[in-house]
């Protein structure tokens, strides 16, 4: 069982023995110094062979002492405290403007020594060059940029989305000196690889570089402005120098931007030490190509699609609005090792701010929401718009990130973090905050609630309300008010809006989870409140997790020459109150509903464990060698009501003709003993319903890209796919199981030569299927697929009929 | 996480501890430490220990099976024979195949030998069985914790032991891709990959990508579900391999009869068909799996294997022709 700080010394001391204990006859036995016999006589061996469940001895027992839930020995504290640490903010990122030059490459300004983007890779260069020119400097082998070659990997509306700002940015080994809190020991170099910031022209080393942070970075994005992101991997060229755990070849996946498939970060697009990978996050607003879609009734549509610029106006872009986006993140999601290398701090986040959501309080122009966030720069503000990226970790015993690379239902850690910190503490003034929570776990789910941790007016454990705001980025019509926020899967980010206003400085609020998880493949149970503040001992994540302390002054990270002060009219909170009788009726909103409409198509996906029910035989009764369900691909797939397997990917996989479509699709999990958050790339569905299952309101026609399916369950969303073309997935978030190919692949194609529109996309080669590229160490290789990755179902030469052979 | 800590006293404590960890860093995490060196039986009957016999120092690819499976696991293996095939003669020398009986109590070394043998399995593939308990705890370590056998996991393992490199993978991706990450778990095979010799030898530069278009045998849809669930068990054409040659197929049995076999082969022999029943006779050691796969996948494969029984008549014919003059 878990100990809290609270038990005996003696108690504590127990444990630790047993932890040893445990370890060493694990170790013992696996070496042949002791036998099996000897701890039979002991009293340590069950005649099945396991070892008892004495003081955690066993390694198959999953309640046993220390092994919750990691199913290793606790991870160790060296004494730290909860609540003692300072919460780190993200790690703003400074853009860099670029330059467009003549021949339409995008110069970095200010530094020559930086090569400028182009819409081709200089893979292309590369391979023309015999391989003799734009080497990988840090191993001579290979290309120095891992986009793969050619026009199939070019950027789709490179003309028409040429990048404005850019972000230098290193994937590398965490900088020395970094650590979870005081008492925890620092992180080796090759413990934790993040994001950092990469110094322009900074020559990359074979053993790695330390550029990477222990906080999160934060790509502020505006609409209108489009980004080439410049993403260096600085890890060791050596791939077995990663203490346990981690790949060195990486794949940035901008977590459902409206992107190009090339700039996706596919699984298979990976790319390796002393390479970049250029990212061109055009910042599309969906259905820029779809003006009838457009909400033209609403008078303010036009300017509500917008970004906005550096003073006080707004930047129109063609779109929807009701497609706009808001909380994003990026992180790997390299083919079999995404879940260990998020787990080792390969992400980062991304706030986009458009017209209605434009980081700042004070500008009333009658399209900014004027949400909770600070006055000091014209656009995104960040004083009072918190990101909280919660990630689970574990620690080995010298105190090191740990992964149990062997755990295949889904690897729990210990504790949850918040932005890189053990258990911290975030001061704020008495006033309406924006938190934006990211569950950056890979296999927890978490439900979090606000409750009174010490107040003067309140009881400790009393709920603090809120108001629910947006899901996975997207506003939801009229804000929620909620006591606690729904289940959080993997990748799931929900918006919420706290007052602090009742309380007084010296009062502390605790940012609760009452999710109890002791499985990877599903939570367990939701505690109350009042549980979960006093803890259990089933599992260590649940109870405070965040401490709000209401002081009296904050100094501003936006201007951190600016202090607020409580008491200074001229710092009054000028952000919206969602109490005002204007938003609890409903007469305003934050968005307006896109209509469910009759679908072109409607595709039914089961993700299964187990397929075909119990494989009992139905006539003898009997089973071989037991009866369990029978085994399954992963997936299967039915469209217009047409069954396919999930390996018969000419049928399944001509899944977007065109652009513009609506669809409804039904994700369905077949299993009962497993939670799946299913993410749809690239798209956003209005979600429809979850069969007959109770649907929160925070769901409910609300636009996600995450989904938890719920073991046995399923949901409905309504899904319209335009503007780009190239492959894209669809897969379970839980991110080992992502690793074992619960993935589908999917395919938007263009308009072919001589449709008018092809023109208009500029996504040229996308009309047709590319061979796959295989990245190495000396360059991408192309393979034909083994199965034709998708086709076009008007493309008579992928779906010739069979009557055709006589 | 903190940044650039201040607290001197902390600082030299943890450095002391860094320290340990860099000295440590060297051994690998799930090496001989890790592995269990319990005692396993080998489907000749060997005696040996697992970390010491089948793991040190190697380059291995592990996965998990059972005889008795007959959903998914005889695919993974007859996938596997085909990796196998692909890495020729570096298996054995350089590369190490490693299936772990998860059923130790039924498979024998006998029944294992079988098995091999149906697949044309190498002298560098072991397949391993040993006490339930050691067999327990070899796969609870390399992370087989399912709680009922038909729940095991279908992934396979990629191991260097010798540099401590450890990778999933999986055997339903495309063969050459997997052929091709295998031989890369060695360091000085993976610096070769992506250059292929070119006339004068000159490294080759891979090029840009074209279009799938050609290269492919036939248009149907049915070929890449072939290639995929088929290919690694049957040949049309080519003789009998874990299963019967499927050349001709229609002419032989009913269409409905190839349609509920292809979909649900466990239920006919159940329901004592007597074609089923005879098949499995005559291939005992690998009966024909339920893979799940619904009407149109059975319609696809039908016309793919209708088309391409017509092609290796024609070519068998024109060889014939071609070879009268020689042979008569």
């Amino acid at each position: 069982m878990y100990l809290s700080s609270k038990a005996s010394r003696i108690r504590l001391a127990e444990a630790e023995a047993a932890r040893q204990n445990r370890l060493e006859i694990v170790k013992a036995l696996s070496h042949g110094d002791i036998s099996r016999r000897d701890l039979f006589r002991w009293g340590l061996l069950t005649a099945g062979g396991l070892l008892a469940s004495k003081n955690g001895l066993s390694p198959f027992a999953p309640s046993a002492f220390a092994a919750v839930p990691t199913g290793t020995p606790r991870s160790p504290l060296f004494g730290a405290h909860k609540f003692h640490t300072r919460m780190p903010r993200p790690i703003v990122q400074k853009p860099i403007p670029l330059l467009r030059q003549p021949n339409g490459d995008a110069a970095w300004a200010g530094y020559d020594s930086e090569p400028p983007a182009k819409n081709w890779s200089y893979h292309t260069d590369f391979s023309n060059s015999g391989g003799m020119a734009y080497r990988n400097p840090v191993t001579g082998m290979g290309p120095m940029e891992g986009r793969p070659p050619g026009e199939y990997f070019a950027h789709q509306r490179w003309n028409e989305l040429h990048p404005k700002v850019g972000y230098c940015m290193s994937l590398g080994q965490i900088e020395a000196h970094s650590r979870y809190c005081d008492e925890m020991p620092e992180q080796d170099a090759n413990s934790v690889w993040s994001f950092g910031t990469r110094p322009p022209g900074m020559v990359s080393k074979a053993s790695g570089s330390r550029t990477g942070y222990g906080a999160p970075c934060l790509i502020k994005a505006r609409y209108g402005e489009p980004i080439l992101a410049r993403i260096y991997n600085d890890l060791p060229v050596d791939r077995a120098a990663n203490n346990g755990f981690g790949r060195n070849e990486i794949s940035t996946h901008f977590h459902n931007a409206h992107n190009g498939a090339e700039s996706d970060g596919a699984c298979n697009a990976y790319h390796f030490p002393g390479t970049f990978y250029d990212y061109h996050w055009g910042l599309t607003l969906a259905r820029r190509d779809m003006p009838n879609v457009w909400l033209t009734t609403d008078r303010d549509y036009a300017r509500k699609a917008s970004g906005p610029d550096d003073g006080e106006g707004l930047v129109k872009v063609p779109g929807d609005f009701r497609e706009l986006q808001g909380t994003l993140w990026f992180h790997d999601h390299r083919f079999f090792f995404t879940a260990e290398n998020v787990h080792k701090g390969n992400f980062a986040l991304c706030n986009l701010y458009s017209g209605p959501d434009r980081g700042r309080e004070d500008l009333g122009d009658g399209i900014n929401l004027q949400l909770p966030s600070g006055t000091q720069l014209g656009w995104g503000n960040t004083d009072f718009d918190v990101n909280l990226a919660i990630t689970n970790p574990a620690f080995s015993h010298e105190g090191q990130l740990y992964f149990d690379i062997f755990d295949m239902e889904g690897f729990l850690g210990d504790m949850l973090c918040v932005n890189g910190a053990y258990y911290p503490y975030f001061e704020v003034l008495p006033r309406r905050y924006r938190f934006r929570i990211l569950n950056a776990a890979m296999s927890r789910f978490i439900k979090l609630a606000l409750a009174v941790n010490k107040s003067s007016r309140f009881g400790q454990g009393t709920k603090v309300p809120f108001h629910f705001i947006a899901n996975d980025g997207n506003f939801v019509v009229n804000p929620i008010a909620l006591t606690e926020l729904d289940e959080q899967g993997v990748a799931e980010r929900y918006d919420i809006v706290v007052d602090f206003a009742a309380f007084k400085p010296g009062d502390s609020i605790y940012l609760v989870n009452l999710l109890q998880q002791t499985d990877g493949r599903k939570p367990d149970k939701a505690l109350s409140v009042g549980e979960a503040l006093k803890g259990t001992g089933n599992d260590p994540c649940v109870g405070a997790i965040l401490e709000f302390r209401i002081v009296n002054s904050v100094q501003s990270v936006d201007d951190p020459t600016k202090t607020y002060n409580a008491s200074n009219a001229l710092d009054k909170d000028r952000s919206t109150d969602f109490s005002n009788p204007d938003w609890a009726s409903g007469r305003k909103s934050l968005t307006s509903q896109i209509s469910l409409v009759a679908p072109v198509r409607e595709r039914i996906i089961e993700f299964t464990r187990s397929g075909g029910g119990d494989s009992r035989d139905k006539f003898t009764g009997q089973c071989t060698p037991d009866c369990g369900d029978i085994e399954a691909f992963p997936w299967s797939i039915k469209v217009n009501g047409q069954a396919a397997h999930s390996l018969n990917a000419n049928r399944i996989s001509a899944l977007i003709p065109k652009p513009g479509e609506v669809e409804h699709w039904t994700l369905i999990n077949g299993g009962g003993g497993w939670d799946h958050p299913i993410h749809l790339h690239f798209e956003e569905g209005v979600t429809m319903d979850r069969g007959g299952a109770f649907i929160p309101v925070t769901e409910k026609l609300v636009r996600k890209d995450v989904w938890r399916l719920r073991p046995s369950g399923r949901v409905k969303f309504q899904v319209r796919f335009g503007e780009f073309g190239g492959a894209y997935v669809n897969h379970c978030h839980n991110t080992t199981h992502e690793d074992f190919a619960m993935l589908m692949r999917y395919q938007l194609l263009t308009p072919p030569p001589g449709d008018p529109d092809f023109a208009k996309t500029g996504s040229r080669p996308h009309y047709e299927v590319s061979k796959t590229p295989i990245p190495t160490p000396n360059g991408v290789v192309w393979k034909q697929p083994e199965i034709l990755p998708e086709a076009d179902p008007k493309n008579r030469q992928f779906f010739a009929q069979p009557a055709t052979k006589a | 996480m903190r940044r650039h800590h201040l607290f001197m006293g902390v600082v030299l404590v943890s450095l002391a501890v860094a320290g340990l960890v860099s000295a440590k860093a060297q051994t690998s995490v799930w090496g001989k430490d890790y592995l269990p060196n319990v005692p396993v039986m080998s489907q000749n009957g060997e005696r040996l220990l697992f970390y010491d016999d089948a793991i040190k120092g190697k380059i291995v690819v592990i996965s998990f099976i059972y005889t008795s499976c007959r959903d998914i696991c005889p695919v993974v293996t007859a996938r596997l024979a085909q990796v196998e095939e692909k890495l020729g003669a570096a298996v054995g020398r350089d590369i190490f195949f490693v299936s772990i009986s998860i059923d130790p109590l039924n498979d024998t070394p006998g029944k294992l030998k079988e098995y091999a043998d149906a697949f044309q399995a190498g002298p560098g593939w072991l397949f391993l069985t040993g006490k339930p308990e050691d067999i327990d705890l070899i796969r609870y370590k390399l992370g087989d914790r399912s709680r009922k056998l038909s729940e095991h996991r279908n992934e396979i393992w990629l191991a260097n032991d010798a540099t401590g490199d450890w990778a999933r993978d999986s055997v339903f991706g495309d063969i050459d891709s997997l052929a091709m990450t295998i031989s890369a778990m060695d360091p000085s095979q993976r610096s070769q990959m992506g250059k292929t010799e070119q006339p004068g030898g000159a490294a080759g530069i891979p090029h840009s990508p074209g279009t799938v278009a050609g290269g492919m045998l036939t248009d149907l849809p049915g070929q890449a579900l072939f290639i995929k669930t088929c290919a690694s068990c049957h040949t049309i054409g080519q003789g009998a391999k874990v299963g019967p040659d499927l050349s001709g197929l229609t002419t032989r049995r009913a269409r409905e009869w190839i349609v509920s076999y292809i979909m649900t082969p466990d239920k006919m022999r159940s329901q004592k068909d007597r074609a089923a029943l005879r098949l499995a006779e005559h291939y005992p050691s690998v009966r024909m799996p339920n893979l799940g796969l619904s009407t149109n996948d059975a319609t696809d494969l039908i016309a793919y294997m209708e088309a391409m029984s017509y092609a290796a008549a024609a070519d068998n014919k024109s060889r014939t022709a071609h070879e009268h003059v020689h042979v008569h």
